[in-house]
């Protein structure tokens, strides 16, 4: 438009007229205004432009940023899922128990390290995949299977957790395992899954193992509820073998304590049946024998009845672990000929041939619990008496096995020709509560515990007891025993002991400080003491005999000392008196009378300061020898 | 119902004045009360055309606002839009005020001034503040919000950081009429009779890993060591990818151990040192999990939100709605779906705004029922009024 124009143009235009200049000058402004609108508008466009060019360069920036984040994302869902698969295939490898998850056909689709071990298959890839009937039919029996399925039926359908019990034999190992069976269905909800099913949409694992249960939605809705998926079943496999056995074993025991229970009610009331019964018998008889008749009979009634409260008592310490032997010196032919003693009226009186054989190498002393050692013998000895009929013959054997200068051997053996006892019956004989059979103990009486302690006895002394027997032909029950021999300078000493005079029944001249709280404690000591002339003062506690003896220190020789008592117990009392500062309180002996016939309590006493003890009930025959072992000549 | 709101939007961009034109159309100023504030959220564009200049010039009341990426309001959603909420009351009063540009060394006396210009506005202390800070790389939001906590006496505090048009932030800017700025923060104290309800979800439970490292050393927000180690070596090694442009898609969890929800917080920056700058404050001694935002879980906090905003909308009129713009990126390729659930929720039910938030201030409530400032990233925030 705008021409370049020379100075001949220049003088042309210099021509124009008012008119032509004016038109010219409009078309300039409206080129002018053209070319502003036109800039107007490329600037627009162009900032449009760059405006479009920023969004999209952001769009990709946002994009970039997008992948990475969501890689980022899929980075911690695969590493929680990774923590995760770990976890579980830790949890499957480390579970005792045999769980296995199986799916919708109810194939294997998880399983414990445990159950692949009790199948015998080498690794999960042998079991994965497969159905539960084939991995596990070969290996336990159909009627487990049997179960199984049954109890996968019913949890499914009651879509509750089912507990099954049953037992199978597993033809890999032989072995009969139980087992308490979870079988939890499993259900996931499913929102795109439609509709309701059929009634027949539950399906035997026997016929069909396709599963499709659902929950019922509504019929104006169907698909809109959410349904529930059949996803499959988990079982939990609970290995009860060991607690069904334990809880078994525990049944049986108390069953046999129940009937040892009975038992011992009736060993203790039958006796005290006697000692009532003749009571009263002897307290209405008129005439002197018919008195000394019943009071013999009280005397044995009430000695068997001590027998079986001792062996009531030595189980007790047994099943507590509390019993234990002592240790001192004993002449073995004086223990056997007290033994005979005490069973010779039986045997005679059963007309048996009686013998013992005493091996000439056994040392006539020895050191052990001679008077466990002698319940033992005591015990299968009266065994064998009770158990052989009359004119049968009964042999005790001391016969040494093994001797060095310090210790024996020896073997201890009691042979009957008594009715003998089968081998089902010898595997439950030395099992407390237990006689070879419960009519056994009908017909001849006896607690059972007999041998059940001379075993423990005869194990504690390092020994092993036995027997050998048939039916018919009689038993022989042996034991095995090490003591330890007494060195010859106190085998000297010994053989120059006092010896003890239990037979000296004249105390006159003594006096003796009696501590017993019950009244008729201290009358059976008055009247059996009566004959000896032996004095005694009373004290009815710990107190009142210390005050008596401060009184008068040098009156008494001795002092019996109960040790349960009230205001202040024997052991105080004995602590006091023995820390009076007195040369008799220090010297006088003091022995206990105690019911208590424990180990520590024996030596509580003789810790307090006592010299010895006795027994309650009293033995009078026991209290003449400590008479006479501890008053002085 | 005391605080009416009304609702203005324009996606025109090439025309300011055929924008602003638009944008009064919608506004009817009869129907204003004795006390007035509009808020303005808009995408940087409308700030670089000047629409926003010419708009500050045609009102009559304070503008205060901040940049956006996305906003919905009407029924309408849009990515490049502006939407002005004029909030008006005659028993409610607003106070503006802005700061000079923040920096760590004058961050706390700046906000107490700006505070007390607004608090001299207002008959009585303030209900309730709300903020639009900027977005400063070297200080945390919480650092922020800490000094306005305490500048104005523990008053509950909402609001938000601008996001901007790209990942790198750079088109993030606090408005205050005609004050538009990237350091500056603007901010409205309400008094009178209202009573807000703030709601905040972030990460759902499920999203967030169980597994926690130890803050064993930091420095307010700069976290310097997790179990010992250089924070991003820790996080790497959990084999996290950091883009270095861009590095606020991966949520931190924070465990506060008062009675209060675990805190999502973002990386603001990463420090050669190992550090990084996060959005909140790192105690020493606290808890750390990595989470994740996706789609599932931004649409379930969402929802939740939704359910609660409905509920405190019984009571009220307004609801003022600041998602961060992080879920808006994550929802890829369905961005809107938030959006389109917010206008589904309260769409003819509760007049409301939503502006996407580059960091959501939002109270939380501690166990004993009292209110406690906080900082938050991957939220889902709003203020019921």
């Amino acid at each position: 438009m705008f021409e370049k124009r020379d100075a001949t143009e220049q003088g042309e235009l210099d021509s124009l007229s008012q008119e032509e200049a004016i038109a010219l000058a409009k078309e300039l402004s409206a080129a002018v205004e053209r070319q502003a609108s036109e800039l107007k508008e490329n600037q627009k466009e162009s900032k449009r432009l760059a405006r479009e060019v920023r969004h999209l360069k952001t769009e990709i920036d946002q994009e970039r940023s997008i992948s990475i984040a969501k890689a980022n994302q899929k980075i911690l869902e695969t590493q929680v899922q990774r923590e995760r698969d770990r976890y579980l295939q830790l949890l499957l490898a480390s579970s005792q128990n045999i769980i296995l998850m199986l799916d919708k056909q109810l194939h294997i689709a998880y399983c414990t390290a445990t159950f692949i071990a009790t199948i015998g298959a080498r690794s999960e890839d042998e079991v994965i995949g497969r159905s539960l009937h084939e991995v596990i039919q070969g290996i336990l029996e159909p009627e487990f299977m049997q179960i199984i399925d049954t109890g996968i039926d019913a949890a499914v359908e009651t879509k509750s957790v089912k507990i099954l019990h049953g037992q199978s034999r597993s033809k890999l190992t032989g072995t009969i395992n139980r087992y308490s069976i979870n079988v939890s269905p499993m259900f996931g909800s499913d929102e795109a899954s439609a509709g309701i099913l059929s009634e027949e949409a539950k399906v035997s694992t026997t016929t069909n193992p396709s599963w499709s249960v659902r929950a019922k939605g509504t019929p104006e809705q169907p698909g809109t509820q959410t349904d529930l998926v059949f996803e499959g079943v988990l079982l939990l496999f609970n290995d009860i073998t060991e607690l069904e056995l334990a809880r078994e074993h525990a049944e049986q025991a108390s069953r046999a304590k129940g009937d040892f229970l009975s038992n011992m009610s009736h060993e203790m009331r039958t006796p005290m049946n006697a000692i009532m019964g003749m009571t009263a018998i002897g307290s209405k008889a008129q005439t002197i024998e018919k008195k000394d008749l019943a009071f013999s009979k009280i005397d044995t009634a009430s000695r068997h009845l001590l027998g079986v409260i001792n062996d009531i008592l030595d189980m007790s310490k047994i099943e507590a672990k509390k019993f234990e032997l002592s240790s001192a010196e004993f002449n073995v032919k004086e223990l056997l000929q007290r033994i005979v003693d005490v069973n010779a009226f039986k045997i005679n009186e059963n007309a048996q041939l009686f013998e013992v054989r005493l091996d000439e190498d056994l040392p006539p002393l020895l050191v052990g619990d001679d008077q466990r050692f002698s319940q033992v013998i005591t015990n299968l000895l009266s065994n064998a008496i009770k158990f052989t009929p009359e004119g049968g013959s009964i042999t005790l054997t001391l016969a040494v096995e093994e001797q060095s200068d310090t210790s024996c051997t020896f073997l201890t053996s009691i042979s009957d020709t008594g009715i003998g006892i089968s081998e089902e019956q010898q595997s439950r004989l030395f099992h407390s509560f237990e006689q070879a059979e419960s009519s056994t103990s009908r017909k001849f009486g006896g607690t059972g515990l007999g041998l059940a302690i001379s075993k423990n006895i005869v194990e504690l002394m390092g020994g092993r007891i036995w027997v050998e027997s048939e039916p018919g032909k009689g038993s022989t029950f042996s034991f095995s025993t090490t003591m330890e021999i007494p060195d010859e300078e106190h085998e000297m000493a010994s053989s120059t002991d006092v010896p003890s005079d239990s037979d000296n029944h004249d105390f006159s001249g003594y006096h003796l400080l009696l501590a017993e709280d019950v009244d008729i404690n201290r009358e059976i000591l008055h009247a059996l003491l009566e004959p000896t002339d032996i004095a005694i003062d009373d004290a009815e506690n710990g107190v009142a005999v210390v005050e008596r003896f401060k009184e008068h220190p040098e009156r008494y020789d001795v002092i019996f000392m109960d040790v349960q008592m009230p205001v202040m117990d024997g052991l105080e009392a004995t602590r006091t008196i023995r820390a009076l500062g007195l040369p008799q309180a220090e010297r006088i002996p003091i022995i206990a009378m105690t019911a208590n016939v424990f180990r520590e309590d024996i030596e509580k006493c003789l810790a307090a300061g006592m010299n010895d003890h006795l027994g309650k009930p009293i033995d009078l025959d026991l209290v003449l020898r400590k008479l006479n072992e501890y008053l002085p000549l | 119902m005391s605080i009416k709101m009304f609702t203005a939007y324009t996606e025109e961009l090439d025309d300011a004045d055929d924008a602003v034109a638009e944008l009064l159309e919608q506004i009817d100023f009869e129907e204003l009360g004795a006390h007035t504030v509009g808020l303005i959220t808009c995408s940087y564009d409308f700030i670089e055309s000047g629409i926003v200049d010419e708009l500050v010039e045609k009102l009559p009341f304070d503008l205060v606002g901040m940049s956006t990426m996305a906003s919905a309001s009407c029924g309408v959603f849009a990515k490049y839009r502006l939407m002005l909420n004029v909030l008006t009351a005659d028993d409610v009063q607003f106070s503006t005020a802005v700061t000079g540009p923040l920096d760590t060394g004058n961050l706390d006396e700046e906000i107490q001034l700006a505070y007390e210009r607004a608090l001299s506005g207002l008959p009585d202390k303030p209900v309730f503040i709300i903020g639009f800070f900027p977005l400063l790389r070297s200080l945390g939001g919480e650092d922020m919000v800490i000094a306005l906590d305490a500048a104005s006496g523990q008053t509950p505090i909402w609001g938000s950081i601008g996001s901007g048009d790209d990942m790198s932030y750079s088109t993030c800017r606090t408005i205050f009429n005609s004050t538009i700025d990237q350091a500056v923060l603007a901010l409205i104290a309400v008094s009178g009779e209202v009573e807000p309800e703030f709601i905040l979800t972030s990460i759902p439970d499920n999203h967030i890993r169980n597994y926690k490292g130890l803050i064993t050393s930091s420095e307010g927000s700069h976290l310097k060591t997790v179990d010992n180690i250089p924070t991003l070596d820790y996080i790497r090694e959990l084999g996290v990818i950091l883009n270095p442009n861009d590095y606020t898609t991966v949520p931190l969890l924070l465990d506060n151990d008062d009675g209060s929800r675990p805190v999502a917080l973002a990386i603001y920056s990463m420090n050669d040192d190992g550090s990084i700058v996060c959005g909140g404050r790192m105690p020493e001694g606290a808890y750390l999990s990595l989470g994740m935002i996706d789609h599932e879980g931004i649409l379930e906090t969402a929802a939740t939100s939704l359910r609660e905003i409905l509920e405190a909308a019984e009571q009220r009129s307004v609801a003022l709605l600041l998602p961060c713009v992080t879920r808006y990126i994550m929802l890829s390729p369905q961005q809107d779906s938030e959006m389109l659930a917010a206008i589904g929720a309260l769409d003819g039910v509760v007049p409301y705004a939503l502006g996407y938030s580059g960091g959501e201030v939002c109270p939380m409530r501690r166990a004993d029922g009292s209110w406690v400032n906080r900082f938050h990233n991957f939220s889902f925030s709003a203020c019921v009024l």
